[in-house]
């Protein structure tokens, strides 16, 4: 056997086509469309430039080490895990408790049920915000009317003037227009365990609840993987709802890294700070991706 | 140790009838092996005994128990699944202890039970493995060992031994034949696989489009089929029908290529049925005297070794004929064949029932 | 649905008129040679700004457009400051747009953004014309850089059906509004609306307060970077604004209620007294004929002793000729054309107060509209800007979450004080820290 044919290169020279459009193509177009934005936000990160006139002044690691010493960072990134957090938990439970309920046709009308859940999903998140500035609103929103004709008045809190709420707020928001995600990522998945095994554990005399969480569950970590990987882009890229909201407000405690990067690059004009704060995101992104690809995709895919 | 009692069974699929009206009982310590053709209702029937799927209406009964409204786990029951269903992310040990767990036994009696089925078995060298890194007989086993850990009254299995191949399949029919033997748990087995079915019941049900055609022991369901469906799915190579006209004089077709004696006092259109054991192919032209004898073109030979199976057509007759491991035959011949009327049956043309020639 | 927006009858009826004037505009102007052509950069943050700009482009265009043409595009107001970085970059920038007062207006002036207006304030007289304040406003380093088309004051807006009812009289002092506010509350009355959801309406007050106590040098020496943010005079009105919120001289959970919202009580009669800009004016209006769905007029703030009351005039619209723009000359005309007394008077009738406008005909608004519009005339040339748009929004960012914070009881007034120049430290370098030594 020839070298040329052991490294492929016969079979390259045979397949050109493929070869071009199937290989070379999409690698070009990821590079311009995904490294170049990536690489060029990296380098600026290395300026100050306040985005307006052409003058770059290459910086060095100042901005870094702004950014270690901004309160306003730090605030942030704290936000970033505690939506992180919330939105791990909160839509993903619900999410996959729904798909459960609608695999087990435990409801009537699932199809709609599928798509009135899945709607918030399709909703901008400017929308979202302000529907649900008026739904949390303290004078006379709905969720405060509800809560006092339950009888359930003293839950009633400053959903976004409590410093210490608000941020939980906003991830609460954010994990309802989300929750359609992971909830038909799920109800895919379902469909795809084996009934057989379902069906064995409930012979056994385990309830929905065991089924769903023993047997079902453990048999869908690649769905777990996809979509603990895109709860963490979406709570890491938080940005909307924080804009339409709050602005950051109570006195900055519901920041995000995404909002700072805005505020920073676009009102302060520190394009070069904001897009270290973008660096940041990304390697933050890129980190947790990693962990959950060795943790739990860890064999995930086999047999 | 329960009985099965199936009274007026009927289950639709949102206006599909799958079931349209099943009866059967079933004894205390039956074996019994329901089959059919694909998509007859079987794995249905099994389900609505399991109580996986609850019936459109009729009566369930388990050990006298009315259970038809019962959730599975309250119907003394177990059952193996085609595809074992075993818990995938689970040991052997945990798949076999998962029932007893929720159940909550005792962990000592747990861990011993688990040891002696599995040693009965033969699967206790693979306690902690995953069912991935088993054959396909070892889960199998693991299967049927999750099923038996509770002793169950009633004992469902759907196809359970399809997914093996031919020769597991040999050791496993033997391995249930066995313990059906030794724990004489009332078994309901559901095959589409005739032979399966010869073999292993007590009693064979065989099942079309929802209906019981038959259900007796597998000689008389072979010897006597009630119904032309019956005699056609039981037995292989299946039975050989022609379809003829019974006139005071004998059977025959319109352009007389075939010609029998006559069955019993029967008149119009009969269909005769003949095993292809029951047509001898004659080596030499018979005599004149010679009856029931047909001519008939050989267009396939097949040789198995132990025998010879032969296809063969006359105008719109097609039969198998089993002959000699030595046959002389040649694809192409036109032959003689001798028909064994005593050992024919006769069933009717319109509806498909046996109709006794005596 | 909270009395933002104006009727739509009215907008369709606009964007009716509009539509016909771009029609007509076509037919006259297709004979002729090329046109200059202009492009118009604005902000509409209301329903009612995009109906007004669209009047004005195609009156232009129906009368002009042969000579000038004008293109408008528009962004909301939130989106505006994004949009405006990378557009006014750009190799084409707008030659006309709309640009922000006081600390922002410098910024895109020090990046050269903004063409020096002074010969154009000359040659059209615009000095003279438009409200001194606003020129005022417009001037950096004794040279007009934009022109002023709408402007504002903030007053206290207070309820005249629940001072009758109570008694009470227009406060001229700053204890006798104190006083009003002590009876409002034991009448069962919340005393202010404060609305702080989204920080920036505490500093309205607190710059009020810092004003008329302290005077108006003490705040642009704080806003112009000569005395630190840290300065006790600065502590104490936080230290008051504080004092306030703890008295319950605000609504219930001031901090989580939005502007918008915020009008709901005050149209049912629960609040008293709001200190906000007039651009609420339309939102006051609501879907009535003219202002307000609810009883109500201004006074100023208060005075406090030994000073005189400053009322804060600022210039809510604000347009900048762009220093690449190759039609300067032909922008100025077009300026020239939105502060007409036509367009000032159309504004008044489309959009809401107040024009740039000294004479503009003020009949068609309310009396209690009339008077502000000549309480704001006549205030003079000294006034203050609010504390967003006097300083960068690196500094007042910071400002406005320090004094959310303090307002909550979550840091201390010297903290949120500290913290305010921190920022700002960090923005005007050390100018400041030397100073002080
Ligand atoms: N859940 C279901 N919904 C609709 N039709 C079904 C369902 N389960 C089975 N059927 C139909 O019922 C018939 C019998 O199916 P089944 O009992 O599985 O047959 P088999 O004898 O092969 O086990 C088939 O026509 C099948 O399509
Ligand atoms: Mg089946």
């Amino acid at each position: 056997m020839q070298i040329s044919n052991m490294l492929g290169l016969d079979w390259l020279r045979q397949n050109a086509f493929v070869a071009v459009f199937g290989m070379a193509v999409p690698t070009i177009i990821f590079l311009l469309f995904v490294g170049y934005p990536i690489l060029y936000t990296v380098y600026l990160s290395f300026f100050s430039w306040n985005g307006a006139d052409g003058a770059k002044t290459f910086i060095g690691l100042q901005n870094y080490t702004d950014m270690w010493n901004d309160s306003y960072v730090w605030t942030a990134l704290k936000n970033n895990f505690r939506w992180l957090v919330v939105t791990l938990i909160f839509p993903v439970v619900a999410g996959y408790s729904i798909a459960y309920v609608l695999r087990a046709r435990l409801v009537p009308f699932p199809a709609l049920v599928r798509t009135v859940i899945f709607f918030p999903v399709t909703m901008s998140l400017i929308a979202v915000g302000l529907m649900f500035l008026l739904i949390l609103n303290p004078m006379f929103g709905a969720l405060n009317v509800a809560l006092e004709s339950l009888g359930l008045g003293f839950l009633i809190r400053e959903w976004f003037g409590d410093h210490r709420i608000a941020i939980y707020t906003l991830a609460f928001v954010s994990g309802w227009a989300f929750t359609g995600m992971p909830m038909i990522f799920y109800f895919a998945g379902l469909g795809d365990v084996p009934k057989e095994t379902l069906d064995a554990a409930r012979l056994e005399g385990a309830g929905h609840f065991r089924i769903a969480t023993r047997i079902a569950l453990p048999q869908l970590r690649p769905v777990t993987a996809v979509v603990v990987m895109l709860t963490i882009f979406e709570s890491m890229r938080a940005f909307d709802l924080v804009a339409v909201m709050t602005k950051g407000a109570p006195f900055g405690s519901t920041t995000v890294l995404g909002y700072q990067v805005y505020l920073e690059s676009f009102w302060n004009s520190r394009v070069g700070y904001g897009a270290a704060i973008s660096t940041l995101i990304l390697v933050l992104s890129a980190g947790l991706a990693a962990l959950v690809l060795s943790r739990l995709m860890k064999g995930a895919f086999d047999g | 140790m329960a009985d099965v009692i199936l009274e007026n069974i009927e289950k639709t699929y949102g206006g599909h009838t799958v079931l349209p009206n099943l009866n059967l009982t079933i004894e205390d310590g039956e074996f019994v092996v329901l089959v059919g053709p694909s998509g007859c209702g079987k794995s249905t029937t099994l389900q609505l005994v399991a109580g996986l799927d609850t019936v459109t209406s009729g009566r369930i009964l388990i050990g006298g128990r009315d259970v038809t409204y019962a959730p599975p786990k309250d119907r003394d029951i177990s059952m193996v699944f085609q595809s074992y269903a075993l818990f995938p992310h689970m040991t052997v040990e945990q798949n076999i202890a998962f029932g007893p767990k929720l159940r909550g036994e005792p962990k000592g009696k747990i861990a011993q039970t688990v040891r002696e089925i599995a040693a009965m078995l033969q699967i206790d060298g693979y306690l902690d493995r995953l069912p991935k890194a088993l054959s396909g007989g070892q889960r199998q086993r693991v299967a049927l060992a999750r099923s038996l850990v509770r002793h169950p009254g009633v004992f469902l299995m759907d196809e359970p031994l399809s997914n093996l191949d031919a020769k597991l399949r040999i050791e496993a029919r033997s391995l249930l034949a066995r313990m059906h033997r030794d724990l004489g748990i009332t078994t309901i087995y559901v095959t589409h696989d005739q032979s399966e079915a010869m073999t292993m019941g007590a009693r064979i049900v065989v099942m079309k489009d929802g209906r019981i055609e038959q259900a007796d022991p597998p000689l008389t369901v072979y010897n006597h089929p009630k119904t032309r469906f019956v005699a056609g799915f039981i037995g292989s190579p299946a039975m050989n029908f022609f379809d003829l006209v019974a006139t005071p004089d004998g059977l025959g077709d319109d352009h007389g290529r075939v010609r029998l004696d006559r069955m019993g006092t029967a008149r119009g259109k009969v269909t005769v049925g003949l095993r292809p054991e029951h047509i001898r192919l004659l080596d030499k032209l018979p005599g004149a005297e010679s009856r029931n004898v047909v001519s008939m073109t050989v267009d396939v030979v097949q040789r198995l070794g132990n025998e010879t199976l032969l296809d063969v057509v006359s105008g719109p007759f097609r039969a198998i004929v089993r002959a000699d491991a030595l046959a002389q035959a040649e694809p192409g011949q036109v032959r003689q064949f001798e028909f064994d009327m005593n050992a024919a049956h006769l069933f009717s043309t319109d509806d498909g029932q046996r109709i006794e020639a005596a | 649905m909270f009395n933002i927006s104006n009727g739509i009858g009215r907008r369709t009826v606009f964007r009716l008129m509009a539509a016909s004037a771009l029609c007509m505009s076509a037919v006259a102007g297709s004979a002729q040679a090329d046109p200059v052509e202009l492009r118009y950069f604005y902000r509409a943050p209301w329903p009612s700004s995009e109906v007004y700009a669209n009047w004005l482009i195609d009156q232009w265009n129906a009368k002009n457009g042969d000579r000038i043409h004008v293109t408008g595009a528009s962004v909301d107001g939130e989106t505006y400051k994004t949009k405006q970085a990378i557009e006014l970059a750009s190799s084409s920038p707008p030659d006309i747009f709309y640009s922000w007062e006081g600390g922002r207006a410098a910024e895109v002036i020090a990046n050269g953004f903004a063409a020096d207006l002074t010969p154009y304030y000359e040659q059209y007289g615009w000095k003279d014309a438009l409200v001194p304040a606003s020129v005022s406003l417009a001037t950096f380093d004794d040279k007009q850089y934009f022109l002023p088309t709408e402007i504002g004051a903030s007053v206290v807006w207070y309820r005249t059906d629940i001072y009758e009812q109570l008694g009470l009289s227009v406060p001229t002092t700053w204890d006798e509004l104190m006083a009003n506010a002590e009876k409002i509350k034991e009448a069962g009355i919340t005393p202010f609306n404060l609305a702080n959801q989204k920080k920036w309406p505490a500093q309205f007050m607190w710059s009020a307060i810092l004003v008329n106590k302290y005077g108006l040098e003490t705040y642009d020496g704080l806003v112009n970077n000569t005395i630190p943010w840290t300065d006790p005079r600065a502590v104490d009105v936080t230290q008051m604004m504080v004092d306030l919120a703890q008295n319950d001289m605000f609504e219930d959970s001031f901090n989580s209620v939005d502007l918008a919202p915020a009008f709901v009580p005050w149209d049912q009669g629960k609040v008293a007294m709001w200190y906000q800009g007039s651009f609420n004016l339309g939102a006051f209006r609501g879907e009535s004929e003219k202002c307000c769905t609810a009883p109500m007029s201004f006074f100023p703030m208060p005075a406090f002793p030994d000073h005189d009351p400053v009322m804060s005039v600022f210039a809510e619209d604000t347009l900048m000729i762009h220093a690449k723009s190759p039609h300067k000359d032909e922008a100025a005309e077009f300026l020239d054309w939105i502060v007409s007394q036509q367009a000032m008077t159309e504004k008044l009738a489309i959009d809401k107060p107040f024009p740039s406008r000294i004479d503009a005909d003020l009949t068609s608004l309310s009396q209690m509209e009339q008077d502000l519009g000549k309480a704001i005339a006549g205030a003079g040339a000294f006034t203050f800007m609010h504390v967003d748009h006097a300083v960068s929004p690196a500094i007042s960012d910071r400002f406005l979450d320090a004094v959310q914070g303090a307002l909550a009881g979550a840091i201390s007034p010297e903290d949120a004080m500290k913290m305010t120049e921190e920022a700002a430290i960090r923005v005007r370098g050390e100018v400041l820290a030397q100073a002080q030594n």
